[in-house]
């Protein structure tokens, strides 16, 4: 799915990445681990093309990728419904959202604006995007932080449906989870 | 399913839409400074007829820097930005939608409503709709200008910004006051013909500046 | 000639080049600047119109000139850095954005100090006048800009475009301002046209030559500041200080 040779990246002259080489194949899940400033990020921000100033090669066979960033990209003056639906990543039918958003416990909140939502209801808002939408490859960086245990697993679950269809997965998380089928340590 | 750049045009006019201060601030504000200048100088007829088309392109130039920060740093701070570049889609036709619709936000009212203070200021109503069709030619240049310094300052104010887009402005405020001033006079298409030849070209030049400013925040 | 050009696009060859060529260079620009100055001022003929006062055209003049001249290098370089992404041609930029503002202002300054006597006002809304003050501010934008980011590249860069872009649109505003003018008011003030006698211009171009000389040594000077900011952690420029200690 996607091939890493010999990158590097450096911010500033000061090297935040150096020489990584990994591969990773089809229906793949892989926990990107490290400590804060190891360049998680970063790695997952270079291989969804949002900065392409680095060294060495990114090889990719995913016709389209989904990232999820620390940020989560969502207008706070826009409703949940119209978050999801005219954000750049959503490629599933619209029938299929009412269903999602029940699943994810915001049916109620469908209509409601943004800014009256929680951290957390937040986040789960962008996962409803991640449950939906249709990918060969998921860049997820930190999707269980302000999370429930509930939340967690119905992310697990989600990760676990993605990678089933085919898709590879990479996430960030601090803690462990054992749906990865590999961990990489920065 | 909705193309790429259908959704930045909804999902950008809909933040407008359903943020008053967006699209209230520039008017608000317009509309006090064109007030201030008859308190200042006084309300002579004649002076201020004299003075009406300048009043109006000063004020609509100004209410317009309040906007520009809307166009990228908002997308910025909250991702959406990665989530466009990680699309991989063009991106001028993307930033062209985005300046558009502030453009249409922010810049169309205040068109219209120096049409209605025109006569507050005692021009002519023939000066006042080349006054309206100078600020049509003239605010889409400003957006621009307005769009590569939000572009060039996304993570810090928007004072910085301001210092550079009026300066580079100075020929569209120009060559719209001339073309008002000889309303009457042949000299008149000359400087809407340059007017919009500044617009013709500043489109490619700004919009493709705008995108590598915007790309400096990503290496 | 390609590989002298490469040279001196190296940070170490041209910091050592600056090194060794600058208080040269600063002693003759000072000459020189004395040198037309003086003679402009001591040596040559009264001005039939304007008497005595003329005189600060020695230092106006020259600085007018660098002020412009200044700011179309920095467009060279910044065409230069967004194509071929030489560094030197940023460090360029950033070092004399700041000297084409104190320039700019000090043509403003010597024009006003100029003009009291001469017009009786100290400032006209004419079309140089104009056009100098929109190039201070554009100076002082660009200045502004240097510590928008946190990348020093993406400094670099934006300091490019906005100087490019500025470039372009100079002519443009200069050119506008000009009918401005002619429609506010005739253009009786112009410098332009008035020919000037031979015994005062050669201590004029003397002048302007000295001011171009110390230009290129402050700058240079500056340059090799704005290197040192920038290599600071690399090998070469501990080489070079611990041989001079």
């Amino acid at each position: 799915m996607i091939k890493v040779e010999n990158l590097s990246y450096s911010f500033n002259d000061f090297p935040l990445l150096e020489n990584l080489n990994f591969e990773v194949n089809p229906s793949e899940i892989i926990h990107l681990k490290g400590e804060n400033g190891s360049g998680k990020s970063t790695l997952l921000k270079i291989l969804s093309g949002i900065l392409n100033n680095f060294q060495g090669k990114v090889l990719s066979t995913a016709k389209n990728v989904f990232f999820l960033g620390h940020n989560l990209g969502l207008k706070d003056s826009l409703s949940v419904k119209d978050n999801l639906l005219l954000d750049y990543r959503f490629n599933s039918e619209v029938d299929s959202l009412s269903e999602a958003l029940k699943l994810f416990e915001l049916n109620s909140m469908k209509e409601t604006k943004l800014f009256n939502l929680s951290q957390g209801q937040r986040k789960k808002v962008s996962l409803v995007q991640l449950f939906l939408s249709k990918y060969d490859l998921f860049l997820l960086d930190e999707p269980f932080a302000n999370l429930d245990q509930k939340g967690i697993e119905l992310i697990e679950n989600t990760i676990r449906h993605h990678q089933n269809r085919g898709s590879s997965v990479i996430f960030t998380s601090h803690e462990d989870h054992n749906i990865s089928s590999r961990e990489l340590v920065l | 399913m909705k193309s790429f750049y259908f959704k930045t045009f909804q999902r950008d006019s809909k933040v407008y839409l359903s943020r008053s201060s967006s699209f209230l601030g520039p008017i608000v504000f317009f509309l006090i400074t064109i007030t201030l200048y008859p308190l200042a100088f006084g309300s002579d007829e004649e002076k201020l007829a004299e003075l009406s088309a300048g009043i109006i392109w000063i004020s609509i130039l100004l209410a317009n820097l309040l906007s520009h920060q809307f166009i990228f740093n908002e997308d910025y701070k909250d991702g959406s930005l990665d989530l466009v570049l990680a699309s991989g889609k063009s991106l001028f036709l993307w930033a062209s939608i985005k300046i558009f619709v502030n453009w249409y936000f922010s810049s169309l009212p205040l068109i219209f409503l120096s049409l209605l203070t025109s006569f507050m200021f005692y021009l002519p109503y023939d000066a006042a709709l080349i006054l309206a069709l100078t600020l049509f030619l003239g605010t889409p240049i400003l957006s621009m200008f307005g769009a590569l310094a939000g572009a060039l300052t996304l993570e810090r104010g928007n004072i910085v910004g301001s210092s550079i887009v009026i300066p580079m402005c100075l020929p569209a405020l120009i060559l719209g006051i001339l073309a008002i001033q000889s309303y009457k006079n042949e000299e008149l298409f000359f400087y809407i013909f340059l007017l919009a030849a500044f617009l013709f070209f500043s489109i490619p030049i700004l919009i493709a500046s705008c995108l590598g400013a915007i790309r400096l925040h990503f290496e | 000639m390609k590989q002298l050009f490469n040279q001196l696009i190296s940070f170490p060859y041209f910091f050592k080049i600056a090194q060794k060529s600058f208080p040269y260079l600063f002693l003759l620009s000072i000459l020189v600047i004395l040198l037309g100055v003086l003679w402009g001022v001591f040596f040559s003929p009264v001005d039939v119109t304007q008497g005595e006062v003329y005189r600060i055209i020695y230092l106006h003049v020259p600085a007018a000139s660098v002020a412009q001249s200044i700011y179309y290098t920095m467009v060279i370089a910044s065409i230069t850095y967004l194509i071929w992404r030489i560094k030197m041609a940023s460090v360029f930029m950033i070092s004399m954005a700041p000297l084409g503002a104190i320039f700019t202002f000090l043509a403003l300054f010597t024009g006003a100090v100029w003009g009291q006597p001469t017009w009786g006002t100290w400032w006209v809304w004419d079309a140089r006048l104009t056009s100098t003050l929109i190039l201070l501010i554009l100076y002082l934008a660009i200045i502004s800009l240097f510590s928008s980011f946190d990348r020093r590249a993406s400094t670099d860069q934006a300091v490019s475009i906005v100087v490019l872009i500025g470039g372009i649109n100079l002519p443009i505003i200069k050119l506008s301002v000009e009918w401005w003018n002619t429609l506010h008011q005739s253009a009786s003030m112009t410098l332009s046209g008035s020919s000037i006698d031979n015994e005062m211009l050669i201590p004029l171009l003397i002048s302007i030559f000295g001011f171009y000389l110390y230009v290129t040594a402050i700058g240079m000077r500056k340059m090799q500041v704005e290197i040192l900011k920038r290599e600071i952690s690399h090998n070469w420029v501990k080489e070079i200080f611990i041989e001079k200690r």
